[in-house]
């Protein structure tokens, strides 16, 4: 029990930080419940069954600025526990946005109702001392992001419309939004793990749209990470952001509408890897496969991609959106290595499937807050460096698609069959980069498309921390990455037939 | 928690933040039950339990305002929420154009739409299982190659909402919903495939048979087996109902008031424009007894009307609330959306493409060679430009006739166009879906695949 009061200390001081002036702090409601810690355990995880107690504490604010002033701003705080019983394949979850005693005992009850299998089953005993907390520390916090002057965060959007609109004086509006979060979170196992992580996330969105006598277009760029405000403002990242907005959207005002059939398609670096994201990353994540509704599910060890392609999934990145200490159920995190020259070496893993499937856990056992039950999602989920010069491989493309930059992706795992939507695509001929196109789709299907992966550029980029993963109405931040690459024949879905 | 309680929540946030300063404050509460069960190749996989509260206060000080929530009620909390929306208020810009409605809308009357089912607040889970094994059941019952399953689960709750501000309004909406969704998936050769079928409720009686239901989604993943790539052309195009409903998605995207005051909708300037074919008709009528996203109020609190958007063809009015309205300068049309952590936006409650006594084998009689399109996936919308490019997966047509599956093939053209290019209505549109078209008749569309 000592321990976990050591780890209660902590957390009381930050979320009098946090929550300053509520009177009764998230930690003086966590203390009944420490009291109570091993009884909700007690009740709700009987022997042979495994699951977890989640508390969490998040502070959300969000500013928005259009017409040039921030008309926008709403402040959340939200905090509730979800206690998870695992037997097998079942589970148990509730949860309450009421964290106090009674309630949570409620709720470990609920848990562990499903776990009434005939046979009488008796309450665990915990013993705290028995695991070591210690993991990474990826992203340090000096103050939660959402305490940061509000002067400053309005000034930053000010300044971004302002950078925007100097691009030209065919943007005619520039949307932006800035959202902060800070994020506490208590992770408490009857195998004796205790955990705590403190979690920033700054999220920068911009998007502009451009106007002249024959239409309107729009573009989005953004970023941002598990940063400090004021590093975030150093970094400029944010200027980027707005002057790649604009020129998108401006690029997009010249464009000719895409063409439709198949053709080979060159990805640019970075966010185009949300490539790999669709088209393999769902397709290896362990619950789809232990159920074999995957269409990779049995393919360890067989080749699933081209030799050029050695795709990995880290969450140990320092200050990346997709990175955490430790997973929501408290795994520390790690690189875990999906193909390995093309052949498929990992699932990635929550502690459910991982048991139920004979492997290791991976520390993809994520969920988007403490009302939902964790599942094996991705972090940062990457194609490392090939040796291809770039140029060159735009280059030795006779004809194609040259993508620069994605919109959002979605993929049916059972097929494989996934899509995703250029925002920037230029056609390829005769090696050389010619017009913009606007509306092309890709569409192809996972097992297949790796293995057309012609060649694979020296030049990884990771993208600017803006992706948002959607699985069973779950939300969770992600990264992804790609040096540039080539895929022979894919399908490219525009309106224009050659 | 009854009336009595939750008014004193309002009324002490309301009254806090008047004392603290604020020229006028609004209050949403909204507490949740809900229960949601899976099971999967006739086993529980899941039960998960939920009860949630939140509370979102808005605040404002003369044209400045601010949006804060949090889900503890207790008192202090209550007292915390409004000293941070206070000392934030006085940080927030002007803007002339927001504040509470200037309709004069004062009471607590608000009409009975029939939302609330108490049998659903007292379900037991047991029962909820049963029908979650019988649909699964039932799909496997079809055929031997529906041989997994993603499961089947069943997700059922009670909303009370409560809205209340400064200017004597309180309304409250007590609602209920069942959901019963299953996702068989069948294989042979090698390739496997699956669609799914589903009931959404607000009564348990009205719940679709949960056989009815494994039945049909395991006909939609069996008849998608064998599946061939499209060849790259340009076709008639039928949306299935369920595909057609993702365009009337679209469409209440683009005629949203905040799309249109931020000029970034393809349909800026076009009241009382054609936009579409003549058969055109939608609208949103959010007074449905028992429908899938009726609402007594809206997010500002104002009544809710039955609204025609489209008739003819013809655009009638853009989707506002009040503050949007007041950017474009019109009344609001009391379609706000009210998240308690947000400020209102626009949202539509049943939006209907209106149907035909047209069987959709008659649409398909008239194509000699086209796709039905049974799925859509991807998010190739482009509602500031009206570009359209989607992942489809369907079944070709020859001669009138359904012939084989194709895949991996997306579909492309113009929203525009696409609105211009409806030839065909037919009478199935699922009564379930809060956006809801029955089949539609595109005149064509380019595919592009092999």
């Amino acid at each position: 029990m000592n321990r976990f009061h050591v780890v209660g200390d902590r957390q009381e001081m930050i979320m009098e930080t946090l929550m300053q002036g509520t009177g009764t702090t998230l930690l003086s409601r966590f203390d009944v419940s420490s009291s109570h810690l091993e009884r909700l355990l007690g009740t709700a995880l009987v022997a042979g069954a495994d699951g977890e107690i989640y508390f969490e504490s998040t502070t959300t604010e969000t500013l928005s600025l259009e017409d040039s002033e921030v008309k926008r701003s709403s402040f959340s705080t939200q905090q509730g526990a979800g206690i998870r019983v695992v037997v097998g394949e079942k589970t148990g979850y509730a949860y309450s946005d009421d964290v106090s005693a009674d309630r949570l005992l409620e709720a470990a009850k609920a848990a562990r109702s499903i776990a009434r299998s005939g046979k009488e089953l008796q309450p665990v005993n915990v013993n705290w001392a028995s695991k070591n907390q210690h993991h990474h520390s990826l992203y340090p916090v000096d103050a939660p992001l959402p305490a940061a002057p509000l002067a400053g965060k309005i000034e930053l959007l000010t300044e971004i419309d302002r950078i925007a609109r100097a691009v030209d004086p065919r943007i005619v509006n520039v949307m932006a939004t800035l959202s902060l979060e800070h994020r506490s979170v208590l992770i408490a196992r009857p195998d004796g793990l205790l955990v705590t992580d403190e979690r920033p996330l700054l999220h920068l969105r911009v998007v502009c749209i451009a106007e002249n006598k024959a239409g309107r277009q729009s573009a989005s760029a953004g970023g941002g990470g598990r940063i400090s405000f004021e590093s975030y403002v150093g970094n400029r990242q944010w200027w980027r952001a707005a002057r790649e907005a604009a020129r998108q959207a401006l690029v997009n005002l010249d464009a000719k509408d895409a063409p439709a059939g198949t053709m080979d398609v060159v990805l640019g670096p970075g966010w185009p890897g949300i490539l790999l994201h669709e088209a393999i990353g769902h397709g290896l994540e362990g619950d789809f496969n232990r159920k074999g509704t995957s269409a990779f599910a049995g393919r360890l060890g067989q080749r699933v991609a081209s030799e050029l392609c050695t795709i990995v999934d880290d969450g140990t990145i320092a200050f990346r959106r997709g990175s955490l200490n430790v997973d929501d159920e408290g795994t520390p995190t790690q690189r875990t290595v999906l193909i390995e020259n093309g052949i498929l070496q990992s699932y990635l893993h929550d502690r459910q499937n991982a048991r139920l499937m004979g492997h290791l856990p991976t520390g993809n056992g994520r969920r988007q807050s403490f009302a939902h039950s964790p599942m094996p999602r991705m972090t940062n989920t990457f194609m490392l460096a090939g040796s291809d010069d770039p140029e060159e491989i735009v280059k030795k493309t006779r004809s194609g698609l040259y993508a620069k930059s994605f919109g959002g992706g979605q993929v049916d795992i059972t097929s494989g069959r996934f899509v995703f939507t250029a925002s920037e695509a230029y056609l390829i001929e005769d090696g050389r980069i010619g017009a913009p196109v606007r509306g092309a789709t890709l569409i192809g299907n996972g097992p297949e498309v790796l293995m057309r992966v012609s060649a694979v550029g020296c030049d990884l980029q990771l993208d600017e921390g803006m992706g948002t993963c959607g699985k069973s109405g779950q939300s969770v931040p992600v990264g992804v990455g790609l040096p540039t690459i080539r895929v022979e024949q894919l399908t490219v879905g525009g309106t224009a037939l050659s | 928690m009854d009336d009595n309680s939750w008014q004193s929540v309002t009324d002490s946030l309301i009254k806090q933040a008047m004392h603290a300063g604020a020229t006028d404050a609004e209050v949403l509460l909204r507490t949740s039950t809900r229960t949601e069960v899976v099971t999967r190749m006739g086993e529980t996989d899941g039960v998960l339990q939920a009860r949630e509260t939140v509370a979102g206060l808005r605040v404002f000080s003369g044209t400045r305002s601010v949006v804060v929530s949090g889900s503890d009620i207790s008192e202090p909390a209550l007292a915390a929420l409004v000293d941070a929306a206070m000392s934030r208020v006085r940080f927030a810009p002007e803007d002339p154009f927001a504040g509470l409605p200037d309709v004069d809308e004062s009471g607590t009357s608000t009409p009975d739409l029939d939302l609330y089912d108490p049998q659903l607040e007292s379900l037991d889970i047991e029962q909820a299982l049963s029908l979650s094994y019988e649909a699964e059941r039932a799909a496997f019952g079809v055929d031997p190659r529906i041989s997994n399953s993603e499961g089947s689960e069943c997700v059922y709750g009670c909303v009370d909402e409560v809205f209340s501000n400064s200017r004597n309004v309180y309304r409250h909406c007590r609602s209920s919903r069942i959901d019963l969704h299953v996702v068989p998936l069948a294989i042979a050769n090698g390739v496997m495939e699956r669609d799914s079928w589903f009931s959404s409720k607000r009564y348990l009686s009205d719940l679709a048979d949960p056989a009815t239901i494994g039945e049909l989604a395991a006909h939609r993943a069996l008849r998608r087996l064998s599946a061939v790539q499209a060849l790259t052309c340009k076709v008639p195009v039928i949306f299935e109902a369920r595909a057609a409903a993702s365009l009337l998605g679209d469409l209440a995207t683009a005629v949203s008031g905040y799309q249109i005051y931020k000029k970034s909708s393809y349909l800026c300037g076009k009241i009382g424009e054609v936009i579409g074919s003549a058969l055109l008709n939608v609208e949103d009528n959010p007074l449905v007894p028992r429908g899938p996203g009726s609402r007594p109020f809206d997010g500002d609190g104002l009544l809710t009307r039955r609204l025609p958007i489209v008739e003819n063809g013809r655009l009638l009015t853009y989707l506002t609330d009040t503050y949007s309205g007041r950017r474009l300068g019109v009344e609001s049309t009391r379609n706000a959306n009210r998240n308690p952590a947000d400020a209102p936006m626009v949202g539509v409650s049943n939006l209907r493409l209106r149907s035909t006594d047209v069987p959709v084998g008659d649409l398909i009689s008239e194509v000699k060679n086209g796709v039905m399109v049974t799925e859509l996936f991807g998010f190739g919308v482009n509602t500031t430009t009206g570009s359209y490019s989607r992942g489809a997966a369907g079944i070709w047509i020859e001669n009138g006739r359904l012939t084989y599956p194709v895949h991996e093939f997306t579909i492309a053209s113009t929203l525009p166009l696409i609105f211009a290019g409806i030839v065909g209505i037919a009478d199935d549109a699922h009564p379930d879906m809060r956006f809801s078209s029955p089949s539609l008749l595109i005149s064509e569309m380019t595919i592009a695949g092999k």
